[in-house]
């Protein structure tokens, strides 16, 4: 083959045809951004924070809309840590040098997926300082603050000037039933972080498959596949710069997905501020239960044949048909007929309810037969599971009463 | 990270303009140019420690320029937006060529950027540097991280791919040639 020949054909195809030339006015437009990129590189030290700021806004006005409360990524990537020290992964980059600078990380952003990552779902975007997360989301005009020091948080709408504060129970607090080692997530991410990985290096429960490289958003990453008995995960790190880029993983029947991860970003405190600005009427505060128990379960199935479902149980109770239920236009409509302050307390209710799935607290699977059975039918099991070193399982029947059963009662 | 203020002028200063034909050569669109482009200066403040560190900071440079341009390509392609495509290039003035040339040229051009954005993303940020951008093999090699045997392959499976594809735009001589 005449290689020299070809590639001076490609290379001709490629330069020379008419429209590779720059248009003038497309030049110009790209110049405005190295204009924009010189101004950074030359910014004084001190309006460092200011071009970085910019840089998270940008992030920020890319998203959309926000979901539920959940563990920390970082919390996650703990898990895996001690399996991979000293393990290889490419020229001069091992796992353990992957994990370091979160272990030393100051600061955290990143966006949420919680389903299938094909677009079709809203990223929830997050920002962690310390004991603080600022959970933001654009397209809506609504922002959370959490201060998971002291166990408040503050919503604040910025389309009606509205705000209310939380407080989380504290009982719920250590919650993280589902994950492995009885582990809890709490107070501090980072600093939980450092504590899970001491108490984790002895888990021999870990094993782990290489994916491999490829191309993600650009840049080349590779990827491990880790397993335990309560949690799969796959992590994403970018070769180049040895941080995970990418973290997916399902809880219970929850697949979530952290991307667009960076560390150590600075960030103005006054963005994780809890004081409320100027001019927002404060609303009744909230107090936060999230533990997840059985009662909440059970109260929340009352509450959606009761006051959502036309006297019916739902059709499923894992978080994915149970998310588009709540977001399809029926349902949307009957919230907007009731009381604001009606319509919080069951959305706080049914989160409660949804949690119990989502981090379910209880031994293997659970399941679900209260797809067409109406409330009050006592006949008919609905929901059963085997709770944590339980010999029988509990049994919601549709009347909501509750029996321990013995395995092979179990119904068919 | 703090950047000195000569950073520019040297990092990035003596390439400003292959930067910009990079991204242009590869997306041949106004406003997919001004997004790559957007993409890639931001990616190059946020990466800026490393591209001090870098032993080949230009061609580090350029490969984040193609690396975002070539994102647009495949998420284009992906999306079939080829009508759009032609009609955002029709829509940019071209001074040179005769009517009937620039017809032939914005057929040739998309189907040889649509070849292009189906390599996989080695090869097509690979031969993308060497072609558009005519960097070296040596350069593209530490750009990439690895060896330059290693790009290469890259080139050469992209280069046989793009031959499969493109054969009956390749001048008859040519063909004979490589039969």
């Amino acid at each position: 083959m005449n290689t020299n020949k070809n590639e001076q054909i490609l290379e001709s195809i490629l330069k020379d045809n008419p429209g590779s030339q720059v248009p003038q006015e497309v030049e110009a437009r790209l110049r405005r951004h190295l204009k924009a990129l010189r101004d950074r590189m030359e910014e004084p030290k001190g309006k460092e924070l200011s071009a970085t700021i910019r840089v998270l806004w940008r992030t920020f006005m890319k998203t959309k809309k926000t979901a539920f409360i959940t563990a920390s990524m970082i919390v996650i990537v703990a898990l895996i840590v001690f399996q991979f020290i000293g393990n290889p992964v490419g020229p001069g980059l091992t796992f353990a040098s992957v994990i370091e600078p979160i272990l030393k990380a100051k600061t955290a952003a990143y966006d949420m997926v919680f389903g299938p990552d094909d677009g079709s779902r809203q990223a929830v975007h997050e920002l962690v300082m310390n004991s603080r997360i600022r959970r933001q989301v654009a397209g809506s005009s609504a922002v959370t603050i959490i201060d998971l020091e002291n166990r408040r948080v503050l919503f604040r709408n910025e389309a009606n000037m509205e705000a209310r504060y939380g407080y989380i129970d504290p009982k719920g607090m250590a919650s993280g039933q589902n994950y492995p080692n009885g582990m809890v997530f709490s107070q501090n991410y980072l600093e939980e972080l450092k504590n899970i990985i001491l108490s984790l290096k002895d888990m021999p429960d870990f094993t782990v498959e290489e994916l491999g490289r490829k191309q993600l958003d650009g840049r080349e990453v590779i990827g491990f596949f880790a397993s335990h008995p309560k949690l799969d995960i796959t992590i994403w790190a970018d070769v180049d710069t040895g941080l995970p880029v990418r973290i997916e993983y399902n809880v219970g029947t929850v697949h979530v997905t952290y991307k667009n991860m960076e560390f150590d970003l600075l960030m103005d405190e006054e963005m994780f501020s809890m004081e409320v600005p100027a001019g927002y009427m404060v609303q009744e505060p909230l107090t936060m239960d999230l533990q997840v128990t059985e009662e909440n379960f059970i109260k929340g199935l009352r509450l959606i044949a009761e006051k959502l479902n036309h006297g019916l149980f739902p059709n499923d109770v894992s978080y994915e048909s149970f998310s588009r239920w709540m977001t399809s236009g029926p349902i949307n409509s009957q919230f907007d007929a009731m009381a604001k302050e009606e319509a919080l307390a069951i959305n706080l209710e049914l989160i409660k309810f949804i949690r119990f799935t989502i981090f379910f607290p209880g031994e293997g699977k659970w399941t679900y037969r209260g797809n067409g059975v109406r409330l009050g039918e006592a006949e008919s099991p609905i929901f059963w599971y085997k709770p944590e070193k339980s010999e029988t399982y509990r049994v919601i029947y549709g009347d909501l009463h509750v029996e321990n059963i013995a395995p092979e009662k179990l119904p068919q | 990270m703090r950047a000195d203020s000569s950073d520019y002028d040297i990092l990035v200063k003596p390439i400003e303009n292959q930067m910009i034909q990079s991204v242009w050569r590869i997306v041949r669109d106004p406003n997919d140019a001004d997004d790559a482009f957007q993409e890639a200066t931001t990616t190059i403040w946020k990466q800026l420690g490393r591209i001090r560190r870098h032993p080949n900071p230009h061609a580090l440079i350029l490969k984040i320029c193609t690396d975002a341009a070539y994102d647009v390509l495949r998420h284009r392609i992906r999306h079939k937006r080829g009508q759009e495509q032609e009609e955002a290039i029709a829509a940019v003035p071209d001074p040179a060529p005769a009517a009937t040339q620039l017809l032939i040229s914005r057929e040739t051009q998309a189907e040889i950027l649509q070849a292009i954005g189906q390599l996989s993303p080695k090869q097509g940020t690979a031969v993308l540097m060497r072609f558009v951008n005519g960097l070296s093999y040596n350069d593209i090699a530490q750009s990439f991280g690895c060896r330059e045997a290693t790009v290469r392959k890259h080139v050469a499976r992209a280069r046989d791919r793009l031959y499969e594809v493109l054969e009956h735009l390749l001048p008859k001589s040519t063909k004979e040639v490589n039969e």
